[in-house]
């Protein structure tokens, strides 16, 4: 439904069916958005996603770490759910998004 | 190393980035104030004056229409250059994709932008009415609006620590300018309402930010918060010019190098500083982010002293010597007390600015 939106928009959305990796959060956005499909771009969404837990909107629900370098070896691997605040943003987006072709 | 050890690496660097950010924001709004004055005396802004009391204007309101002559150029030399940086960053389709979604996100950076209009403007107005020292001063208390805010409006959590450390540094930024408006106690009115839109106008502009920042990349949004102020300022110049005063007449004085180094410099320092000082808001938190930033007071006074020489830099004269610089020295001490409180607090504190749960 939010494709095309900001990046921080659908990773509420991808969220929506429950937690994700960061890795698969960051792998399938990154083929949704134009210029985001390389390591600078997932690199961007992966900072997204830790501006968006530190605002309480998703929250770090464990984490492993990637020594096969599937993302990034040494870092971590978290795993990200929505928060009742982030749920209640989503539902609000819901209502207020504007889906345009960019 | 295992799991909690980088987990608890990533929490101390997120805050040092968040810290970091803070500092730059102080630096570059530090080093702004050198073009910022140095542009009065150009003919891009020193003309307005002359061309709008030519025009019939009071003197007063010649002042008033030179300042906000200067708050139109620096908004929109800072919209400009900021799609540079974020075509550079490869962010400019996300600036479209965030710019449609006015409803949802959009609307909070035109309120961050017209605050923040009215507390640059304000700041103009104090400096010009009062002095220099009462615009930063008044503009310093800006970080107490924004953390009251934070914390009733935002729910942002915001740590005992965090508490005193915005206090000390507040202190600080007062004390390094009370030698100069104990040396000149004049009030004016039009100064002190100046100096109130500052402080509201920067801690409501924070809130509305940060409010959009929960969903916007920084670099977006405070990109929309400057196309917004630019946008509001070219309408206040056409209601002007429509109102019988040729505000655009020094305009092609735009096209001497000089001036235009000038446009550029205060562009470049007064956009990087805001991009700092947004992208600390989620690393950090609003009240943090704030007060860490309002270190621009110490960093003013050390490169006007640098670059103006501390006479001028410091505005003092034989009799005021010791009062000015005594203040100006104590309140960095000050200043350098509070931003180490900041700096040592424990980084997971600030993991989590807020409870989502």
């Amino acid at each position: 439904m939010m494709e095309n939106t900001p990046v921080k928009f659908r990773i509420l959305e991808f969220l929506e069916n429950g937690p994700k990796r960061t890795d698969e959060i960051c792998f399938a956005l990154s083929k949704e958005y134009k210029g985001y499909d390389n390591a600078y771009g997932r690199g961007m969404i992966k900072f997204d996603c830790i501006e968006m837990a530190s605002y309480g909107l998703i929250s770090d629900d464990g984490a492993i770490v990637d020594e096969e370098g599937i993302l990034d070896k040494g870092k971590l691997l978290t795993t990200y759910s929505l928060t009742s605040y982030g749920s209640d943003y989503l539902d609000y987006l819901k209502k207020t998004v504007k889906v345009k072709k960019v | 190393m295992d799991v909690n050890e980088i987990r608890h690496l990533d929490h101390d660097r997120k805050k040092k980035i968040g810290l970091l950010m803070g500092v730059l924001c102080a630096l570059y709004w530090g080093v702004w104030y050198v073009p910022g004055y140095a542009i009065y005396m150009s003919p891009l802004v020193d003309d307005v004056y002359q061309n709008m009391l030519d025009a019939g204007a009071a003197e007063d309101l010649a002042l008033v229409f030179q300042a906000l002559f200067l708050t139109f150029i620096n908004a929109v030399a800072c919209a400009v250059l900021l799609f540079i940086w974020n075509g550079g960053l490869g962010k400019n389709r996300e600036l479209v994709r965030t710019f449609v979604q006015f409803k949802s996100d959009t609307k909070y950076y035109v309120i961050a932008g017209i605050c923040g209009a009215c507390a640059v403007s304000g700041t103009y107005l104090a400096a010009l009415f009062l002095s220099p020292g009462f615009a930063a001063v008044a503009g310093l208390l800006y970080p107490i609006v924004g953390t009251a805010m934070s914390v009733l409006y935002l729910k942002q959590k915001v740590s005992k620590r965090a508490y005193y450390a915005v206090i000390v540094l507040i202190v600080g930024g007062i004390t390094l300018y009370a030698g100069s408006i104990i040396a000149d106690p004049t009030v004016q009115i039009y100064g002190i309402i100046g100096g109130l839109m500052a402080a509201f106008g920067w801690g409501f502009e924070g809130v509305a930010a940060a409010k959009a920042l929960d969903l916007t990349e920084p670099d977006i949004g405070i990109h929309l918060r400057f196309i917004f102020e630019a946008l509001f300022w070219t309408c206040v110049m056409i209601v002007i010019l429509i109102c019988g005063f040729p505000i655009f007449d020094s305009i092609g004085w735009l096209f001497d190098p000089t001036t235009f180094l000038m446009v550029l410099m205060i562009g470049f320092s007064f956009a990087w500083c805001y991009v700092s000082w947004y992208k600390s808001f989620p690393m950090i938190g609003l009240a943090r982010g704030q007060a860490i930033g309002s270190l621009y007071a110490a960093c003013g006074v050390i490169f006007l002293a640098m670059f103006l020489g501390p006479e001028v830099g410091l505005g003092y004269t034989e009799d005021t010597m010791v009062m000015i610089v005594g203040s100006t020295i104590l309140g960095l001490i000050i200043c350098l007390f509070g931003a180490y409180l900041l700096a040592t607090e424990d980084s997971e504190e600030m993991a989590s600015i807020r409870d989502g749960n």
